[in-house]
């Protein structure tokens, strides 16, 4: 039999020697023999009663010495227990306790079998805002993070911790404690174990959840091979129709993942190249500057408009105002050059749909910008606010990227590209396929019932912009094919709303900002657009 | 079950291999296979060729991480969602429905070509009816868009389907009385008599989630008896009708031949 180790990481003071106690003392494991290994001597001791039965043994590590495979190696063969418990200093990351283990000299004897972060319920946001990386790098390696002392926690209060601990772990099992005595409960109840993961019963697990995802994928794969080739069980119209759905979601992602690849590179050229200082001092020595930066921004950069929001949410984790990221966010896929000649190829006859696109596009994203730079809780806006200070991504974690090479650097951007991909493709994926159901049930003739008085006319185009999400360098041509229905002030909601907002990119903002932050901005977005468009484009276009 | 990446393996990395690899291998081998334009616009290809790169060389920079511990728990519900996309990415040929409707007012198609991207010169990439443009007015063809016509017909292929369209559309009064050849599949909309009938493509404009159907209303005797969504060749004579109003051309059908599906049911503007 193996060595089975368990880690407890978590910041002095969380209640870490605690919990072993409880533990120890638990009747699952009083059967074993256990050592115990601190490298933190903290103001908890092993409970002296448990020293004497000769059971359980205790060895400390010498003040600021690291545990070495080594060392680890020379202490299960003095006394061969069956369990090691790992009490990890909270100043220590993870990372390189777990290369430790991992050599071969001690895969050999031994298996790491659970990692657990323990965390005062009460501190542990300031805690991580103070003391960043390694704490984070704890808790990001650890499988079931454990709130102590989460008594008065209110319900609000447990919600955030666990929305901030999924954004740097999304697979880690949460437990609340409202005190350490309760762990032995859990324990000896059952409703947390040791023997494959320490997770709660009644969760689905990993291998469950893996076959789960390899059956469905397998019929899925039977359904769309197999079916076509029998017509007669299943109507043809209905695998037209899916044909037809699964056609449209792969070409919307054919179209848009090379673009969301740009945004991924530039965001990680940034994350590498530019340090935050630099980009916070530019940002803050003239607000009005950064503004008009953030227009002109647009031009230089000329991606489509799910290539920007990776770029902007990395401005803005990189300290960059608000506003003027919102700005950016917004004018940066209408200004564009290949939208602007587009849409002049679309309305070669009217250049004033241009120039009107252009000019409510900026003034749009100004006005949005300005506003939001006033938006109260600026700080609570970003999915995992933790980042904030550091890259949570396994490729930062060892210090700054500053002094690397350039041929780490270039490893890293390109793996920081990929991370990055993996992170908003997913929202893409379903954006894309959303938006292909869309596009297959609902036909965009449809629309046309809708054209009627001008305020309706533009609530619908509007809101088709919105749906179809159609990419922004070509909406123009979707947009003239409208033109026919609908008179040119509507249709200018359309191209105006277009490029800032769509169902897809929806999606990807609510995958990087607070839903409460997300809604709030489409909103005015929308009021913004519409109250606009209304006064504005009937006296530019009647003169 | 103990965790897999313990044994030495990141999976995360592995995963990420597999679905940067399968997205790489898809787009080349849609490149190369040409099945590329049944899925988006050839301007886009050039991004796709980006695609394929960095894809190749970020799975080639997360080769190392294989090996190493992995810094969390593989969060698999994400990447399965990649692998099923790629499934059925594979899995299906591309095609895609014919709406039930198609607008044939004057701007229906015509407008939506694009003069040639290789012109530079804005000014010269203005549309026939530009009183500066070196197109007369009475001749016909625009050697902008490539048209001419051959032996004193009007041949629409793959190539001009869309650039006749626009022409034709847009100057309609020197078109009329003269012969056209076009195809395209039999399609109809609520509405027509039992004469009518528009020999159609699908145009796409940038991926096929924005295709839509172009082409002529078309009078024939017989037009009833072709079954729609079959491939048919016309030859007719161009006039114009009244339809909804506006005035539009019409093709007077004197032959309908039924022909094969072409390879490629798209026609594309923009090239």
């Amino acid at each position: 039999m193996k060595i089975k180790v368990d880690i407890f990481t978590g910041f002095l003071g969380s209640g870490k020697t605690s919990l072993i106690n409880e533990m120890l003392l638990s009747s699952l494991f009083q059967k074993e023999k256990i050592l115990v290994i601190q490298c933190e001597a903290g103001k908890e001791g092993i409970c002296p009663d448990l020293l004497s039965e000769g059971r359980v043994r205790v060895e400390k590590l010498a003040q600021g010495a690291g545990l070495t495979a080594k060392m680890v190696r020379e202490m299960m063969l003095k006394f061969f227990p069956d369990r090691v418990i790992i009490e990890q200093n909270g100043m220590a990351g993870l990372h390189n306790l777990i290369s430790e283990l991992n050599q071969a000299e001690l895969r050999k004897l031994s298996y790491v079998n659970s990692i657990m972060h323990t965390a005062d319920a009460r501190s542990w946001e300031t805690l991580m805002h103070n003391m960043g990386s390694k704490l984070l790098e704890q808790a990001a390696g650890s499988e079931l993070i454990i709130f102590n002392f989460s008594a008065g926690l209110s319900q609000d209060k447990s919600k955030a911790l666990k929305r901030k601990i999924h954004a740097i772990n999304p697979s880690a099992e949460i437990l609340y404690l409202t005190s350490p005595r309760e762990f032995r409960r859990e324990l000896d109840e059952g409703t947390v174990y040791f023997e494959e993961k320490p997770v709660r019963f009644g969760k689905r697990t990993w291998p469950h959840k893996f076959c789960y995802l390899f059956f469905l994928g397998v019929l899925g794969y039977l359904l769309f091979s197999i079916l076509p080739f029998y017509p007669l069980l299943f109507p043809n119209a209905n695998m037209e129709r899916i044909q037809s759905l699964n056609t449209m979601f792969v070409s919307i992602l054919m179209q848009a993942f090379p673009f969301l690849l740009i945004g991924a590179f530039i965001s990680s050229l940034i994350q590498v190249f530019v340090s935050n200082d630099a980009l916070t001092r530019f940002f803050s020595k003239n607000k009005a500057f950064s503004f008009f930066m953030a227009l002109a921004a647009g031009v230089f950069l000329p991606v489509c408009d799910c290539a920007i929001i990776p770029v902007v949410f990395r401005l803005i984790k990189k300290g960059v105002p608000l506003g003027a990221a919102l700005t950016f966010l917004l004018a940066a896929p209408t200004v564009n050059p290949i939208v602007v000649a587009s849409t002049y190829y679309a309305f070669p006859d009217q250049p004033l749909v241009v120039f009107t696109r252009l000019i409510l596009g900026c003034t749009i994203a100004l006005l949005v910008g300005i506003a939001f730079s006033f938006y109260p809780r600026q700080e609570k806006i970003l999915l995992d606010q933790i980042d904030m200070e550091q890259c949570t991504c396994a490729y930062c974690r060892e210090g700054s990227a500053q002094d690397r090479s350039l041929l780490k650097k270039i490893a890293v951007i390109f793996q920081h590209t990929g991370a990055e991909f993996i992170d908003v493709g997913r929202f893409l994926i379903m954006g894309a396929f959303l938006t292909g159901l869309v596009q297959t049930f609902i036909p965009r003739e449809a629309l046309f019932q809708l054209a009627g008085a001008k305020g309706s006319s533009l609530a619908a185009m509007m809101g088709s912009a919105f749906i179809f999400s159609v990419c922004s360098t070509s909406d123009a041509f979707i947009a003239r094919s409208f033109s026919a229905a609908f008179p040119i002030d509507a249709v200018m909601g359309f191209l105006v709303l277009g490029p800032m907002l769509d169902l897809k990119n929806f999606l990807v903002l609510l995958g990087n900002f607070r839903k409460g932050f997300v809604l709030r901005l489409v909103f005015f977005i929308f009021m913004v657009t519409y109250f606009l468009l209304y006064y504005f484009t009937s006296v530019i276009f009647a003169g | 079950m103990k965790f897999l990446f313990r044994k030495g393996i990141n999976y995360e990395a592995v995963f990420k291999i597999v679905i940067f690899l399968g997205f790489a291998l898809f787009f080349y081998v849609a490149i190369q296979s040409g099945t590329v334009r049944l899925y988006v616009h050839e301007r886009i290809v050039p991004y796709l060729k980006f695609a394929v790169w960095s894809f190749a060389l970020m799975a080639f920079f997360t080769l190392g991480e294989v090996l190493e511990p992995a810094p969390r728990k593989t969060p698999v519900g994400r990447y399965a969602l990649f692998l099923i996309t790629l499934i059925l990415a594979v899995s299906l040929p591309a095609a895609v429905a014919v709406p039930d409707s198609m607008y044939l007012g004057s701007t229906a198609a015509g407008t939506t070509t694009l003069p040639d991207p290789e012109t530079n010169d804005p000014a010269g990439s203005l549309p026939a009816n530009d009183s500066d443009n070196n197109v007369s007015a009475n001749e016909m063809g625009n050697e902008l868009w490539g048209l001419s016509l051959q032996e004193g017909k009007v041949v629409m292929d793959d190539y001009n389907f869309v650039g006749w369209i626009n022409e034709i559309y847009e100057r309609i009064d020197i078109y009329q009385g003269i012969e056209i050849e076009t195809s395209g599949f039999v399609f109809r909309i609520d509405g027509f008599s039992q004469e009518q009938f528009v020999p159609a493509r699908m145009m796409m404009v940038c991926c096929a989630a924005d295709a839509q159907p172009v082409g002529f209303l078309c009078r024939y005797d017989k037009a009833d008896a072709l079954p729609s969504d079959s491939w048919v060749k016309v030859t007719g004579i161009i006039s114009r009708t009244t339809y909804d109003g506006e005035i539009i051309p019409l093709i007077a059908a004197k032959k309908v031949v039924v022909i094969e599906r072409p390879d490629n049911d798209y026609v594309y503007p923009l090239e």
